[in-house]
């Protein structure tokens, strides 16, 4: 028996971000991590054998708020080692050699859209100035207790929704509507719709009500940019890491969690091998919430715990699959290059399929069956940040929409439906196939397998309406705390969601300590 | 030839919108595509074998009819409406136990008592808050979708900001799933699946958590069954048009609704017939249909939110089996054990929540469900009239079962309705096969092509939170009016999603007439003031942002 001020189940980053305030306001911390490294679905690794100076990142690769939620800047993560560089937006490309780029600069983004319509740039630039209004409400919301609205979230809210009739008109719409509906209405080059359905796919099938929201996905580029941490999403693990251990907090790897014990509250967390810790201030469940109630046997019973247990993921059946691939060269976009001076398409992330493509492919993944024309998101991680390859070498990461329950078995699909993905590419991006070292392909059930993600859902729990602020994951357990004292929830599936931000980890510890203070 | 008025849909809200403008004096035609009037509320002889034998394919039962007023405005009672209370639901075990849900909610927990103690005082206490959900809910729903009555707003909002147990209750039922809240609230298999099998879609989709408000309607108003099946309904409907002078001509379809600059004029049909309409066209059918009848003139963005409006959008969706039986089943193993009612009587099902969430999860992967879970009713046992005397006509309605299986429905629908029939035989007699004369099959792609939804979907347009109200079928659609002057919308797929309520046909008519500066008959309480809608959004916004 060890005896610790707070036991937290889960390294990934938001683990890891809770655990860095706790230890920085004097409490002992200790993290327990089922696999033999930290990091979860933020994880950079060397996963293909053959090629150890390869450094692949399966799951995420770049963060929108870490910065602006202010965890960098107050874990002072710079001191640690934390780099990154801005990222280079998101670049569609077309079967005929043309490219469209989305980046930071809404000026420059609009007249690249003007090329291919400009009642497309026109409608562009009014979604992208309400987008960034309705943004701003998040900005203050997403960083505080969903719960308790301070005066000024309601002020900003006010103030975006009262001054502009565009922001009131068009929040009911993405609210209500489908993604697919509000792109076909909205746009009307291909391009354009393209790149809205493929980034827009990432984070919702798009014939679901409220899908429409992923219209505003541009807007977060707009907003705030995003970056991409040197050495992948690791090297922010790395940091945070020494961090917790700068604070006099440990982290414990290999350490799989079967029980969170107590009499009443939840003081104790049994691991596989017998060892028992004792919480003596409280538990944070920094892992997929789905888990927390089998973990706690009857201690989170009832209709809370069955709702958390049961929270929604990757509900319409569609999940992701990405293939990372070690390669031995340089990987060129010979198709669209030439035609782009001034821009290097290697840097943003690149996109590949029509909206067509992209509803087909949802229909299909939903029914079990593996898409015939998948559309795929590509990212050139050493264009950015070289060092996470040898000199001259390339990593990339293909992500998919796939499904979650595949007809064939998970097991036997995961190598068709990576090969199609990649003929899916080859048209597009000839070359990539004669590159290849290696390959660590992940499915949503290996996915599920190696973090715990329930349907091997990226962010744990589905961000639809009903699963937003108080309601995340579940209603009853919004606001980070639980129907069990001291048990704490600080991941993806609470409040603000998921995507690398830390605010659910922080959000969790501020919780704890403020009910500890008492 | 030239009318007032040309309703496309000779379904229940074409018809009741049809009487109420025909009442008026305006010359009022329903267009119906199919031979017989009454879509999803359509009773005939369709089994050629049993002429004697009434088959109603889709709505059997009324809830919403009785309380949306449309039979006393209509004196609907004058033209030969007249109906049957039902005496509720059972939800038979496999062991020859049985559950009913019964009108009265003490007997009601009684019965639920000798499964769970703690599930009886559970429902109790839920029935006492849901019955105050309903006044809101359905409250709401029996509205119109934007004008509403002040003092009713003013008594909701009273109750919703004093009664912190409904708050908490609606805003569970809103936000969560029907699994979550079914079995978050009760532990006996009984309870539990008599609430699964009302599930409407998804068990596992957000927003379906009202599935638990299913059983408190038939406690607070009970359900009629109408005399002669939901057809009594439209066979009313029909003497009273015809009573006001309205017309109706079936058979033949609508092939294009005719506009001049943005005004609708009238319909051609299929054979090359023009009907004029001097004052409005009403699509009583499918609203997805729409904008493909208008053409070029119907707004193309607003079309394109029809387009993908959700209709069994989880791929999720409902097959009937008619049987008409030559004997009269037994229930053996059921009903000698129950004194206190005859239980060839309630509205029978089997499924479990267990077998309802494995069913669903095979159907939205497009696979028919190895067990199909059922509810069946014996129509006769309660309405004699529908059957010959000592035989049976049974409807057996699966509610989950694939909307587009693989292969299509023509090669699994023979096989999908005796899995259904084998699945039931040993509760309601293992001499079925033998008693069967005839069985008329409704698959979803059957309804589709039937009623002209585009999968099948029983509610036009999906129960959604997000499909209600002004969001009915689709914002910028949900006031019955369209962007062509003098084009209505009307059906199920309007506010409200309410079955057979009539309310949509209603509320049609009132938005016509009031566009037409008639008098409108039974008038709706006025709009509220400007003053009164900016205090209720702002209470709403305070509401909302303090969470429950």
């Amino acid at each position: 028996m060890s005896d610790h001020d707070v036991v937290i189940v889960g390294g990934g980053h938001n683990g890891l971000v809770a655990a860095c305030y706790l230890a920085r306001a004097g409490l002992d911390v200790v993290v327990v991590e089922q696999r033999d490294w930290l990091g979860g679905m933020t994880t950079t690794r060397a996963f293909v054998p053959e090629s150890p100076e390869h450094l692949l990142s399966p799951g995420a690769y770049e963060n929108v708020y870490l910065r602006a939620g202010g965890v960098a800047r107050e874990l002072e993560l710079d001191r640690f080692g934390y780099r990154e560089v801005e990222a280079a937006g998101w670049a569609w490309l077309g079967a005929g050699g043309e490219s469209l780029l989305l980046q930071r600069d809404v000026g420059q983004t609009v007249a690249e859209i003007a090329r291919f319509s400009r009642a497309d740039a026109d409608h562009y630039r009014e979604l992208a100035v309400a987008g960034t209004k309705i943004l701003a409400i998040q900005d203050r919301y997403g960083t505080r207790d969903p719960r308790r609205p301070g005066w000024r979230t309601l002020l900003a809210a006010a103030r975006a929704l009262v001054t502009d009739r565009r922001v009131r008109a068009l929040l009911p719409a993405l609210l209500t509507g489908t993604g697919a509906d509000a792109i076909v209405s909205t746009f009307t080059s291909t391009a354009v719709r393209g790149i809205f359905a493929c980034t827009g796919t990432i984070l919702s099938p798009l014939t679901v009500d409220g899908s429409a929201i992923v219209m505003l996905a541009p807007a977060l580029l707009h907003h705030q940019g995003a970056a991409r941490p040197i050495g992948g999403m690791g090297g922010l693990v790395a940091a945070l890491e020494r961090c917790l251990r700068s604070h006099g907090g440990a982290a414990r790897t290999g350490a799989a969690v079967v029980a969170i014990g107590g009499r009443g509250r939840a003081e104790t967390v049994e691991l596989a091998d017998g060892s028992v810790l004792r919480a003596a201030r409280g538990v944070i469940a920094a892992c997929p919430p789905q888990l927390v109630p089998g973990l706690t046997g009857q201690g989170l019973n009832g209709s809370v715990g069955e709702r958390i247990r049961r929270a929604p993921a990757n509900s319409g059946g569609v999940g992701t699959l990405t293939v990372n691939l070690a390669l031995r060269g340089t990987l060129d976009l010979p198709a669209h290059q030439p035609a782009r001076a001034g821009v290097d398409l290697r840097r943003p992330t690149l996109f590949g399929g029509t909206l067509e493509d992209n509803l087909a492919a949802g229909a299909q993944a939903a029914r079990g069956e593996l898409p015939d024309r998948p559309p795929f998101c590509l990212a050139i991680f050493t264009a950015i940040d070289p060092s996470q390859a040898p000199p001259g070498q390339d990593v990339v990461q293909l992500y998919t929409p796939t499904p979650v329950a595949a007809r064939d078995g998970s097991e036997a699909s995961r190598g068709p439906a990576a090969e199609k993905l990649l003929a899916s590419v080859a048209p597009i991006i000839p070359g990539l196939a004669s590159l290849e070292i290696g390959r660590y392909v992940e499915g949503p059930a290996d996915l599920s397998a190696r973090t715990g993600a329930s349907n091997g859902c990226i962010y744990h729990v589905d961000h639809l309406p009903t699963r937003m602020g108080p309601l995340r994951p579940a209603a009853g357990a919004g606001g980070f705390r639980t129907p069990l004292a001291g048990l704490y929830l600080g991941s993806a599936g609470c409040h603000p969601g998921g995507g690398v931000s830390g605010l659910p980890g922080k959000l969790s510890a501020a919780a704890l300590l403020k009910d500890t203070a008492r | 030839m030239s009318y007032d008025v040309v309703i496309i849909g000779g379904g229940h809200n074409g018809l009741v919108a049809g009487c109420l403008l025909a009442r008026t004096g305006l010359k009022t035609i329903v267009v119906e595509k199919e031979q017989r009037l009454g879509g999803m509320a359509l009773s005939a002889p369709l089994i050629d074998a049993a002429p004697g034998h009434t088959v109603s394919p889709c709505a059997f039962e009324d809830l919403f009819f009785r309380i949306g007023g449309v039979v006393e405005e209509l004196e609907l009672a004058r033209f030969g409406f007249r109906e049957y209370e039902s005496v509720g639901w059972a939800w038979l075990s496999k062991d020859g136990d049985s559950l009913l849900i019964q009108r009265d909610i003490e007997a009601t927990v009684r019965d639920i008592a000798r499964f769970s103690g703690p599930d009886a005082q559970r429902y109790r206490e839920l029935m006492e808050v849901t019955l105050r959900c309903v006044d809101i809910f359905y409250g709401y729903l029996t509205s119109h979708p934007t004008r509403l009555d002040k003092r009713q707003v003013v008594s909701w909002l009273r109750k919703l900001i004093t009664d912190r147990k409904l708050r908490a209750a609606l805003g569970d039922m809103l936000s969560g799933s029907a699994v979550d809240t079914i079995a978050g609230t009760f532990e006996s298999e009984a309870v539990r699946s008599i609430f699964a099998n009302t599930i409407l879609g998804s068990p596992f989709a957000d927003g379906n958590g009202f599935t638990l408000m299913n059983t408190t309607l038939l406690h607070r108003t009970g359900i009629g069954r109408p005399v002669g099946g939901m057809g009594g309904i439209v066979a009313a409907l029909e003497r009273c048009l015809h009573s006001h002078g309205g017309e109706t001509r079936t058979g033949t379809a609508v092939e294009h609704i005719e506009t001049v600059g943005q005004r609708a004029t009238g319909v051609l049909l299929a054979d090359g017939t023009q009907l004029d309409a001097r004052r409005a066209v009403i699509a009583a059918c499918p609203p997805q249909a729409v904008p493909a009848l208008v053409g070029e003139a119907f707004d193309p963005r607003l079309a394109d939110r029809l387009h993908s409006a959700p209709d069994d959008a989880w791929g999720i969706g409902q097959l009937t089996v008619t049987l008409a039986l030559g004997e009269q089943v037994e229930l053996p193993l059921h009903r000698a054990r129950r004194t206190d009612v005859d239980l060839r009587q309630p509205t029978l099902m089997t499924g479990t929540l267990d077998s309802i969430v494995r069913a669903a999860e095979e159907s939205m992967l497009g696979i028919v469900p190895t067990e199909l879970p059922y509810w069946a009713t014996i129509f006769n046992a309660i309405d004699p009239s529908q059957a010959p005397d000592g035989q049976d006509v049974i409807d057996l309605y699966s509610p989950m079962v694939p909307g587009h299986p693989h292969g299509g429905w023509a090669e699994h629908r023979a096989a999908a309705a005796d899995r259904l029939v084998a699945g039931a035989t040993p509760f309601l007699s293992p001499r079925l096969p033998a008693y069967e004369l005839g069985r008329f099959i409704e698959t979803p792609a059957d309804r589709a092509e039937r009623v002209g939804t585009r999968n099948g979907c029983i509610y036009h347009i999906d129960f959604l939170p997000t499909r209600v109200g002004p969001l009915r079928p689709a914002l910028g659609l949900g006031t019955y009016r369209t962007p062509i002057t003098a084009l209505y919308l009307s059906g199920v797929g309007t506010h409200p999603p309410a079955g057979v309520s009539g309310l949509n046909g209603t509320r049609t008519a009132e938005t016509v007439l009031q566009d037409l500066a008639t008098v409108v008959p039974s008038r709706r309480p006025a709009l509220p003031g400007r003053h009164v809608r900016e205090v209720v959004a702002a209470k709403t916004m305070s509401l909302l942002a303090g969470g429950h």
